[in-house]
């Protein structure tokens, strides 16, 4: 007891000890001097895009007949919303926030406890902050959130960037993860009924690095890695497998949900190329992307693009996207006997072997001459996404943008 | 995969001392050379392949997606 009431004053001595090497650490530095006024937040750049895609097709995970494969047919409206915000010379936020509406999201999925077979409504928040530590050091976070019905999720991940050689080279490396739950959505496809108002969960985390290079005045490279691990519920809830079908799979007896392994492990390559053409102002791009994964997956993606400024104010992008993936091991557009509702399963046509093609234009005007201040520009693009198992889809976009 | 590693590798290693300086710079600080032209763009041709293709992330985001219904 006697030690304790001793011990007292040297422990409140210490506790007033803090607040003081609080200010020494955390105080101006420059307190002798007139304290600088601070400045305050500035908005550098606004943009808002309203896309709207319309898709059709036919996939077997679908139970929207009238056969085995079923519509996949939806709409959807996304308003989306960017702004950039310097804090300070050294801190810059962005914050993107795109809002989906979606119509048949889940493809007239059995459906008794939401609306989000017949239609939903998504949003999420994305903030970047980018701080300078040094003339050559950036650390980036980005964090953020989504939300839809019965399924949310949040993200975060922290990234370093060192800039070499007079800014010639870049090296950046990232960690990130996210962390999704969702409702399954009562009764399932085949009548399988969960137990009680569960929730599902999954998890993913990650890491990139990626060196970019400047090769000439006019051409400048980049090539990244990747590898992600994803562990938890990894099924798609309203995804179902026909079973027993006939050879040619018109008809089928019924259907089960999808099963997926635990976890997965993806890892990619991928690569860039741009390069200016002075003497017609124009600018190629070229990248490409190879992905591998342990559900057998092997992908390979090449995008080619040009842009070709038709006068100082405006320019014409048109691009050309292939695609070609095989599909997971486990995929089935008709299970058979012997039924074994253990083993993954699925019939998703996103997961099956295919060839997609993508081609696209883009005009944009600057609205304001170069060198103004304040500099807006007005955009639209048309794309067409057509795969070779029976999906496509039309895209079309307008867009504004307002710099500070 | 790890040939493909190697290639970029070894491009990036020979490329690795060339110097641009500052001043020269001109071409690459055009709009259209900016590692992504239009953030709102490229979030909605990502959310396209994301959903549709079994590779989630876009070309700059190499592996990510947490989430199955985007496989």
């Amino acid at each position: 007891m006697a030690a304790r009431t001793s011990g007292t004053p040297q422990r409140l001595a210490l506790w007033a000890l803090l607040p003081l090497c609080l200010a020494l650490f955390c105080g101006d530095a420059h307190s002798g001097a007139e304290e600088p006024a601070r400045e305050p937040w500035k908005i550098e750049e606004a943009r808002i895009r309203f896309n709207y895609f319309s898709q059709e097709g036919f996939g077997y995970q679908s139970q929207a007949g009238p056969g085995p494969a079923g519509s996949e047919e939806l709409r959807v409206y996304e308003p989306m919303f960017y702004l950039k915000v310097q804090q300070n010379p050294k801190v810059e936020h962005t914050v993107t926030i795109p809002i989906d509406v979606i119509t048949s999201a889940s493809t007239d999925a059995i459906d008794a406890t939401t609306s989000a077979s017949y239609h939903n409504e998504a949003g999420t928040i994305q903030v970047n902050t980018r701080i300078d530590t040094t003339e050559d050091d950036k650390v980036s976070v980005v964090y953020g959130g989504h939300g839809e019905e019965w399924y949310a999720s949040i993200f975060g991940g922290i990234g370093y960037t060192r800039d070499l050689a007079q800014d010639n080279a870049t090296v950046t490396v990232r960690i990130d993860g996210s962390f999704d739950w969702f409702n399954p959505y009562g009764p399932r496809p085949g009548g399988v009924v969960p137990e009680g108002n569960e929730w599902d969960f999954r998890g993913s985390f990650g890491g990139n690095a990626e060196v970019s290079q400047i090769l000439n005045s006019t051409t400048w490279v980049k090539a990244g890695y990747g590898i992600a691990w994803q562990k938890g519920e990894l099924l798609t809830p309203w995804n179902s497998v026909p079973f027993l079908c006939d050879p040619a799979v018109t008809v089928c007896l019924g259907r089960v949900q999808e099963k997926f392994p635990g976890t997965r492990l993806k890892q990619t390559v991928s690569g860039l190329l741009a390069h200016y053409l002075p003497r017609t102002s124009s600018t190629l791009r070229l990248s490409y992307r190879f992905f591998a994964d342990d559900y057998d997956i092997r992908a390979h993606t090449m995008l080619g693009e040009i842009y070709q400024y038709v006068t100082e104010r405006a320019y014409i992008n048109a691009h050309y996207r292939v695609h070609h993936q095989n599909a997971v091991y486990f995929w089935t557009n008709n299970l058979g006997l012997p039924l074994d509702l253990t083993a993954p399963r699925t019939a998703d046509s996103d997961l099956a072997q295919f060839w997609a093609h993508e081609f696209g234009v883009k005009v944009l005007f600057h609205l304001t001459p170069p060198g103004r201040t304040h500099q807006h520009d007005m955009d639209a693009y048309y794309n067409r996404y057509i795969r070779s198992n029976n999906l496509s889809v039309h895209v079309v976009s307008v867009g504004y943008g307002y710099k500070f | 995969m790890r040939s493909l590693v190697l290639i970029w590798v070894a491009v990036l290693v020979c490329t690795g001392c060339v110097r641009v300086a500052p001043h020269e710079r001109g071409y690459l600080s055009q709009e259209t050379m900016q590692p992504v032209v239009d953030p709102l763009e490229a979030r909605a041709a990502n959310q396209l392949h994301r959903a549709r293709e079994a590779t989630s992330g876009g070309i700059w985001s190499p592996a990510g997606g947490g989430c199955g219904c985007t496989n």
